[in-house]
């Protein structure tokens, strides 16, 4: 208990803030994909800091659930990518702009 | 001992989030980002949370990353560019990245978050810890347990129906 | 006793779901069986519960069924209750008992039609309705059945909807109906208002405390009484009732006679305590009655077409029935309604087996000497007319008698209306037995007029032509006896292409049948047939030519055709043709049938050759025709019933002027034909009735219609014995417990009385019988309408433009008002406000779209926004 929890939260921020700068500056969808783990990855690492710094296990059970739907969201998201690979020849998020009013 | 750990993981992980994010290959960032999932499952030994680093391991570092693997050798290799399309938008990104950074830290720094009575200690936590997750999940997170299962059986379908060269 | 009540409505109800859910996959035997046999189910329990309250005294003698409570909002109760007393008794016999017999009708004169299930579905729908409206305990369940009833009505008078021309008929009754209706319901809701309640016993005992007079119960049996006026086809509202003729004949009988309308009578005497309150009301329903009886009588008086007579003879008795009401004479209002509908309804039945045996055919001046063919129903229809014309000793006079003598005792302002309801009664008589001569004594001119084939054809109108193989089939049938090679040059397609105009429209144009038939015989043969030929079929090249153009006019080679098959049967005393008498006629009346002609065609075979040759002489008769007909023709197809301005001229440009008609006495006595009007009248109806063509002899119908007409006919005889003033009256008796003992103080002899009205009867009835060759007398008077009337005939037989005047006065202005809603305030304004906001919404979406770039990231920038509002949100506010 000698880490403050302080630390963590600041660590879990700055790889949160790289997941954001992933998804907004990065134009391939995996990429943008990866950051998206990572900013689930950052929530995860402060939710076990929180549930050490309680003494309790919700936040484990939390993070477990987490990370039961990202496996989700990655199984269906890569699935999506590979639609939009065949239907567009492109992983770029900027080629898929259908939905432009 | 631990604050020195914490402080080589910690640098370990910000590196090599920083590389995954800006990798223009992309099996680069795809072993960046096991290499950081793996300092964070370090990390949740620490915390005592033995059960949980397990489990980053075996989905993060296992199955997630052979995914993103596959999929990328199946799109094929390619360069990876950082021309930016949109004016403005880095700009936005950046003023907003940093209020959003300075909100965060200052709520951090400024906040005391109490500390509940559980009745356990740091050690018991860490003992046992699989087993008692286990408890919870499958008593007080039971419904919860039930409804991923069924979500986790949806994404599957829905990935199989999603990849299959003709859709229905 | 009690529980069989709901049985009564249950049996026709369950006709209505089995017949209207499965009735095409049951087949029509089965339908035929369900309709009537539900019906007289609900007759037997009718039977049972009547015997039931009979056994019961005085006042005690009704029983009131409850349900269940049907609706409650705060201190307005409505309970499902059904009330049986001598008066809901008596009409529930008759809803039953006549509808029974009409359904029985209906089985063999719908046989061949394709919505007989339908038909049979609606019916039943019918009869529930108008028990509801009988059985009923309070007004709003009298206004439920009073509001199907007319939906019944609407659904049947436009039950051969394919017909434009029906279909707006039925309509026009419903609008006609619902004005009526929304005096009818403002009626009930100051019942409601007054009373507290709607129950009839409730608003009766209540009702005992107002002072006799009082406004609020003059508005209220005023307002009650508009509804009657519209159900009851009174004036000014009757206009519906003779357009309903559009329906089936046995909906004529069943809705239009015997039951539905006479429901505002039934309402007015099951209101009678109010009634009785309102010495006002009692007096305007009175005058009502009084003028509509007058006036319907003046219409029918000179009205062409068989179910017209009748429907307006309808509003006439109508009009007796609500005298009778009005002059507070309950019984013999209630009794009239009783009689009549056993005479009225034997008269359409009658009507509908006239029609039937000619193949379809209603215009009267078609029809005469029927009463050798169809005997049966000759001699029920004029026993039934006998009865509606008010001759002792049949059921007419005695109710109709009861209902004059009732006026007059009334005294002061009713004793005009005795004397213009005994002018009426021989107007009655008059019209009544003009139409027994018309139809069923005189000359046979439906020989002439109706060509077999094209009669057969035509009347296997668009509705019901898919499904009459007997129909469709007899005109090859008919023609194949013809020379075969003369056919197919003259009559190409037209046979089958367009058979339906021929017969309908077009009879009031055609010459007077009556010349050429008898002239026939006494010609010298066959050495002038020889000559003739070229004479003769010269008429055929340009009629060959016409089908094209004029596809709605009857084309006289299809006539031609169209009568070869016949050619025997009418030129039977003398074998061999003559022609020189049709001929002649022929020249000046091209659309005649030609007898002779058809002769012509049989006799050469090689038409082709004959026919180019030559066409100049036959230019002249064929002319005149083509430019008068198209007018007349698309008047027909357009708005029949209605005669508009143009239409008015026609009769100038037609050979014959309708003034010369009133002047000359026609020897042959055919009615004249009136201006397109008439004709375009029987238009209306001509075709579309179930049916068998007419094969060339009128035929007697199939037992299942004429049994009705026997059992009826006894009815119309001996119903009216039923009250009998001093000697059998069982009636009085019966209503004692509703209406009260009524003492009047008699101020003639009842008998004296009755010679009076009878005498007038027995007068119109002479004059209608000596002018329309009913052969009981010997004097035999000249059918002679002096020039001054001619105008007064003429108005009558357009119905004194009574249609017309609306039209002036209520559907052009309302049509024109709606016009200018339409394109005002719809179209500029409502339009206006939805266009406007909903461009308004286009325009700023316009805006808004630019957000929406497509680009995920952006999106993602956008979300980032959000997250960092949120967060300065929760923790900086």
């Amino acid at each position: 208990m000698d880490v403050p929890i302080q630390y963590y939260g600041l660590l879990s921020a700055l790889l949160f803030s790289m997941g954001v700068a992933g998804v907004l500056l990065r134009r391939n969808i995996i990429i943008v994909f990866m950051s998206i783990e990572l900013m689930f990855n950052a929530a995860n690492l402060l939710f076990v800091a929180f549930a050490r710094h309680q003494n309790g296990l919700d936040g484990q059970v939390f993070v477990f659930f987490v990370m039961t739907v990202a496996a989700a969201e990655v199984a269906v998201g890569l699935a999506l990518v590979m639609a939009l690979f065949r239907s567009k020849q492109t992983t770029d998020v900027d080629d898929a702009s259908t939905l432009k009013g | 001992m631990s604050l020195l750990l914490f402080g080589i993981l910690a640098v370990i992980a910000l590196i090599t989030a920083a590389l995954m994010v800006t990798a223009r290959n992309l099996v680069h960032a795809v072993l960046m980002m096991v290499a950081n999932f793996g300092t964070v499952a370090i990390m949740y030994i620490t915390l005592s949370a033995p059960f949980v680093a397990v489990v980053q391991v075996a989905v993060y570092a296992g199955a997630i990353m052979v995914l993103f693997l596959f999929v990328v050798m199946l799109l094929g290799e390619q360069q990876l560019s950082f021309d930016e399309p949109f004016a403005g938008q880095r700009m936005a990104a950046g003023v907003l990245g940093l209020l959003l950074a300075i909100m965060l830290l200052v709520t951090l720094f400024t906040a005391s978050p109490a500390v509940l009575q559980t009745g356990l200690t740091a050690e018991q936590i860490g003992r046992e810890n699989a087993q008692r997750v286990g408890e919870l999940l499958y008593t007080q997170y039971l419904l919860p347990f039930e409804a991923t299962s069924i979500l986790l059986l949806i994404a599957m379908v829905g990935a199989v129906v999603l990849a299959k060269r003709r859709l229905l | 006793m009690e529980n069989l009540i709901p049985l009564i409505i249950l049996f026709p109800l369950l006709g209505v779901i089995i017949n209207g859910l499965w009735g095409y996959r049951l087949g029509r035997r089965i339908v035929g069986l369900i309709g009537p046999g539900v019906v007289a189910l609900s007759f037997l329990v009718s039977i049972v519960v009547v015997l039931g309250l009979n056994g019961l005294e005085g006042e005690h003698k009704q029983f009131t069924v409850t349900l269940f409570e049907w609706i409650r909002a705060g201190n307005f109760v409505i309970p499902l209750q059904f009330l049986v007393d001598p008066l809901s008794g008596l009409m529930l016999l008759i809803v039953t008992g006549i509808g029974f017999l009409i359904h029985i009708y209906s089985v063999g004169y719908m046989a061949d039609d394709v919505g007989y299930a339908r038909f049979f579905t609606y019916l039943n729908l019918f009869i529930v309705s108008m028990l509801i409206l009988v059985l009923g305990a309070n007004y709003l369940l009298l206004f439920m059945g009073w509001e199907l009833v007319g939906l019944c009505s609407f659904l049947l008078i436009s039950f051969w909807f394919t017909n434009t021309e029906y279909a707006s008929a039925g309509r026009k009754a419903f609008v006609v109906n619902r004005i009526g209706d929304f005096g009818f319901a403002l009626g009930i809701m100051l019942i409601f208002v007054t009373f507290g309640s709607l129950n009839f016993a409730d608003v009766f005992t209540k009702s005992e405390t107002l002072a006799v007079g009082a406004p609020v119960v003059t508005t209220i049996t005023l307002l009650l009484f508009v509804g009657a006026i519209g159900k009851s086809a009174q004036i000014p509202l009757y206009v519906w009732l003779p357009d309903a003729m559009a329906g089936p004949t046995p909906v004529s009988a069943l809705i239009h006679a015997a039951t539905m309308v006479t429901a505002g009578v039934y309402m007015i005497a099951r209101s009678h305590v109010l009634y009785d309150h309102a010495p006002t009301t009692q007096a305007i329903v009175a005058v009502v009655g009084t003028a509509t009886a007058l006036f319907a009588a003046l219409i029918a008086l000179t009205q062409t077409d068989i179910k017209k007579v009748l429907a307006y003879s309808t509003v006439s008795q109508l009009g007796y029935m609500v005298l009778g009401v009005g002059a507070g004479a309950y019984t013999a209002g209630v009794f009239h309604l009783y009689t009549h509908a056993f005479f009225k309804a034997l008269l359409f039945l009658g009507a509908g087996s006239v029609m039937h045996s000619l193949g379809g055919e209603q215009d009267m001046r078609n029809m005469g000497g029927l009463l050798k063919y169809i005997r049966t129903t000759g001699i029920t229809f004029i026993l039934g007319g006998l009865a509606l014309a008010g001759i002792f000793p049949f059921a007419g006079f005695w109710s109709k008698d009861e209902i004059l003598a009732s006026a007059f005792n009334h005294g002061g302002l009713y004793q005009v209306l005795w004397a213009i309801g005994v002018l009426t009664a021989g107007l009655t008589a008059f019209y009544t037995l003009r139409q027994v001569g018309l139809v069923f004594f005189g000359e046979e001119r439906w020989r002439t007029a109706l060509a077999p084939a094209g009669a057969g054809a035509g009347h296997g109108a668009p509705v019901t032509a898919p499904t009459i193989p007997p129909a469709a089939v007899q005109a090859p049938v008919a023609s194949a006896p013809a020379p075969a090679p003369a056919m197919p040059p003259t009559q190409p397609p037209a046979t089958t292409a367009s058979p339906t105009e021929l017969a309908p429209g077009e009879k009031p144009r055609r010459p007077r049948p009556g010349q050429a038939a008898p002239v026939e015989p006494t010609i010298p043969p066959a050495p002038s047939a020889a000559a003739e030929p070229p004479a003769a079929a010269p008429t055929q090249p340009p009629t060959e030519s016409a089908p094209g153009e004029k596809p709605r006019r009857p084309r006289p080679g299809q006539t031609l055709a169209a009568s070869v098959p016949t050619t025997p049967s009418i030129s039977e005393p003398a074998p061999t043709p003559s022609e020189p008498a049709p001929s002649e006629s022929a020249g000046e009346k091209p659309r005649r049938p030609r007898p002779g002609q058809a002769n012509v065609a049989a006799n050469t075979p090689i038409e082709p050759v004959s026919s180019p040759a030559p066409v100049g002489q036959p230019e002249t008769p064929v002319q005149p025709a083509s430019h008068v007909e198209p007018s007349v023709a698309e008047t027909a197809g357009d708005k029949p019933r209605r005669p508009r301005p143009g239409q008015a001229s026609d009769p100038s440009t037609l050979p014959t002027k309708p003034e010369t008609v009133g002047q000359t006495t026609h020897e042959t006595h055919t009615e004249h034909a009136a201006p397109a009007h008439g004709a375009t009248a029987h238009d209306a109806g001509g075709h579309g009735h179930g049916g068998h063509g007419f094969s060339g002899e009128p035929h007697e119908s199939p037992p299942n219609m004429t049994v009705p007409l026997v059992i009826l006919m006894l009815g119309a005889v001996a119903a009216g014995w039923a009250n009998i003033p001093g000697v059998s009256p069982l009636l009085e008796h019966w209503l004692e417990p509703v209406f009260g003992a009524h003492e009047v103080e008699v101020i003639a002899s009842p008998v004296t009385l009755a010679l009076v009205s009878l005498a007038a009867a027995v007068i119109g009835a002479l004059l209608g019988m000596m002018m329309y060759d009913v052969p009981l007398f010997v004097v035999r008077l000249p059918r002679l309408t002096p020039p001054r009337l001619a105008g007064l005939y003429e108005a009558s037989l357009n119905k004194f433009y009574v249609d017309e005047i609306y039209d002036r006065l209520f559907v052009q202005p309302f049509g024109r008002l709606a016009d200018w809603f339409w394109q005002a305030v719809d179209k500029s304004v409502i339009d206006g406000l939805v266009n406007g906001i909903a461009g308004g919404f286009r325009s700023l979406s316009g805006v808004f779209r630019q957000v929406q770039t497509g680009y995920v990231r952006n999106y993602a920038l956008w979300m980032l926004v959000g997250v960092v509002v949120l967060i300065f949100w929760f923790f900086y506010q």
